[in-house]
């Protein structure tokens, strides 16, 4: 498992292509949507949980399938469905390799996004990265199970998207109140029930990801 | 089995579901007691529960049969899943569009985000994104394992996006209640109970002429792949 | 390598049957190769032949009939896999990696604890000049000997190929049936389909023609040589044969 993680990670490293283009993405929805909702010093508190969260996962679910386009390449996947692994293996690292990636583009995301919108962060940035963190955990549980399925479609680009987006509906609420609250001075602790959908989704979406995954790619 | 439970139902559900829907126009428009507060255009809730819970009950059995689906192998499982998710989604789209005409005249607006709809939203888009993969299946032999995960991913998450939904709802103050009340007059009950057997024969009738057609399209695929292979010598 | 009994065969393929949607590939396909024996397997395309590697190299599993590799029931689990080997018609190697870092990823993968196991390879491949260079770089005889190497890594017991001689210039074509011929010396058990009569009865034990789904013809004590084999060929596959 940690071979292919190491694998991914160098072939990412040497091409930058993934990140790259997660991060100039991101960047342009931030701006993109600075002019679309007209954000003001008035309403840029309300809106600044909601920016920041459709900038991650606009940009996650169109950066999401690279990981297995890489493995298609060859016929790389197959490959990895030979080896003598568990095919939920392969699934754990593929999700490991997308965090990784995720967190490098918010690590870059989110000091851009608290400096173009004076976001007033406080001393509560640990805690803005704690929820940061586990949104993206369910994110990217769910977007490394439908990659594969995605890229077999006609539509592949698009397709990840449709799948993805309207599964992770409750955790884009629960991530953006739990975000708004964290801002407005919260602790973590006071997160709550946000909290535990946070958390409860991640576990779900996780353990569906690992069970279904040698489900969606061997008949 | 689906095919002889699909068979069943074509034969006898066009004439109880023809049957059942008079009465319940004469239930619904004359029979039951108008609502204290809504008056005549409450009655509309007659036929809207009952789609909802019919577009739900698809959405479940297509979630169960793609289970059994992925158990079995028996691609049956898979038609009879597929069916059923199209027809809960197109009563569901019936729904949101009749429900949305009805808001519009009873509330003024087309739409709230209010727990109970927006629920119902994100499950619609669930399963939209459903029937969209099966279309862009392209002749992947495994599209019928991915649709099936899928549909069963989509089912767990129905309980996840109720309690997200209502919890979001809670917090920002309500625009329009939602009507819905305590039904307790065993009249109204009755009547809601009538529509909803009929909208569930509905469904069957529906499901299975989609069976049927999935079984003849798969079978036409068969004979034209057969033909090609006798054909060809190299 | 292994010390299994000889006597115990490599493939035992009953009835077996393999479907997509309703339609079936396999038809109830009869099969027995014994250990250490190197098959040559024809047949036109789409009668089956890459869909009956799938299914021994554990991708795919069979819906009816049963299929035993080694001994153990097909689809198979990880140690069966580790067991086997395959070369298919894309390479599965990555294009931005060298010949040696694909090497040593697949080292890892198939856990191969002997150091030098790769850089032997390479060299036996004769890719030892070209492997600092990334793969993108590199021709199809190339990547066939990649492949190749990468297939045989791990020590397989059983090695797969598909239509290994596709595509490769005369010279490439000999190379790979050397390193075939020594791989067979190992006693390796290996399936090697293709359209290729000469080459596939180079090395081979055994031929066997696959077509409508299933075994069609079958060789006896003697190989046909290759005009032969074409004559074989050509009355198994027309219409109305089977």
């Amino acid at each position: 498992m940690f071979a292919i993680i190491w694998k991914d990670i160098t072939l990412e490293a040497r091409s930058r292509e993934t990140i790259a283009s997660l991060l100039v993405f991101g960047l342009i929805v931030l701006v993109v949507f600075n002019f679309a909702l007209d954000v003001t010093p008035a309403n840029v508190i309300d809106l600044a949980p909601g920016l920041l969260w459709v900038a991650i996962v606009l940009s996650a679910v169109t950066g999401l399938g690279r990981t297995f386009l890489i493995e298609r390449e060859n016929g790389c996947m197959n490959a990895l469905l030979l080896a003598p692994i568990e095919r939920s293996s392969i699934y754990l690292a593929k999700l490991i390799v997308n965090i990784t990636l995720l967190v490098v583009f918010e690590a870059g995301l989110i000091p851009f996004f608290i400096l173009i919108y004076s976001v007033p962060i406080g001393g509560n940035l640990m805690a803005l990265c704690i929820v940061v963190l586990l949104g993206t955990l369910g994110l990217a549980a769910a977007g490394t199970l439908f990659a594969t399925v995605a890229a077999g479609t006609r539509a592949r680009e698009l397709m990840l998207p449709l799948i993805v987006l309207p599964l992770q509906i409750p955790l884009l609420i629960s991530a953006v109140q739990a975000t708004s609250m964290v801002l407005a001075g919260h602790t973590v602790a006071d997160l709550g029930d946000w909290g535990m959908i946070l958390v409860a989704f991640d576990v779900l979406f996780i353990t569906m990801g690992w069970l279904a995954f040698e489900l969606i790619s061997v008949d | 089995m689906v095919a002889k439970i699909s068979q069943l139902f074509l034969r006898v559900s066009p004439y109880v579901a023809l049957g059942l829907f008079p009465v319940t126009l004469w239930c619904v428009f004359f029979w039951v007691p108008s609502d204290a507060f809504l008056g005549l255009s409450q009655r509309i809730f007659y036929y809207h529960v009952p789609g909802a819970i019919t577009c739900f009950v698809g959405f479940t059995a297509g979630g169960v049969a793609s289970g059994l689906f992925l158990k079995t192998g028996n691609i049956d499982w898979d038609h009879a899943a597929h069916a059923s998710v199209g027809v809960g989604l197109l009563f569901g789209t019936i729904l949101l569009v009749t429900g949305s005409i009805w808001a519009r005249t009873a509330w003024g607006t087309w739409w709230t985000w209010d727990a109970r709809l927006t629920t119902f939203l994100v499950l619609w888009l669930i399963f939209a994104s459903y029937l969209l993969l099966r279309t862009m299946a392209d002749d992947n032999e495994m599209m019928p394992r991915w649709a099936a995960v899928l549909a069963i991913v989509g089912c767990v998450n129905i309980p996840v996006v109720q309690f997200a939904t209502r919890l979001w709802r809670t917090i920002h103050p309500q625009v329009i209640r939602n009507p819905d009340g305590g039904i307790n007059d065993p009249a109204m009950q009755a009547t809601l109970g009538l529509c909803l057997i009929a909208y569930l024969v509905m469904f069957t009738w529906l499901w299975a002429l989609r069976v049927r057609l999935l079984r003849m399209h798969d079978r036409v695929d068969y004979l034209l792949d057969e033909a090609y292979r006798e054909g060809s010598t190299q | 390598m292994s010390e299994h009994p000889t006597n115990e065969a490599a493939i035992v393929a009953e009835n077996v049957e393999r479907r997509f949607g309703n339609f079936r590939v396999l038809r109830g396909l009869n099969l027995t190769v014994p250990r250490s024996n190197v098959l040559a397997l024809f047949g036109p395309n789409g009668a089956g032949k890459t869909t009956f590697l799938k299914l021994l190299a554990g991708l795919a599993s069979p819906n009816g009939g049963s299929a035993q590799v080694f001994g153990c029931a097909l689809p198979g689990d990880a140690k069966l896999r580790r067991r086997i080997g395959v070369v298919a018609h894309e390479p599965y190697v990555y294009a931005d990696l060298t010949a040696r870092e694909n090497l040593d990823y697949y080292a890892r993968l198939y856990r191969v604890t002997r150091s030098d196991r790769a850089a032997d390879l390479i060299e036996q491949v004769g890719l030892s000049g070209a492997a600092h260079r990334t793969v993108r770089t590199y021709s199809r005889g190339m990547l066939q000997r990649l492949a190749l190497a990468r297939a045989l890594l791990h020590e397989p017991d059983l090695l797969l190929l598909d239509e290994p001689f596709t595509g490769l210039d005369p010279q490439g074509a000999q190379t790979l049936i050397e390193l075939l011929s020594a791989e067979k010396t190992r006693g390796t058990t290996m399936i090697i389909t293709t359209h290729d009569f000469d080459r596939g009865l180079a090395v081979a034990d055994r031929a066997a023609v696959l077509a409508g789904g299933k075994i069609a013809w079958e060789s006896e004590e003697q190989l046909p040589n290759a005009d032969e084999m074409s004559a074989i060929y050509t009355t198994t596959v027309s219409p109305g044969a089977n």
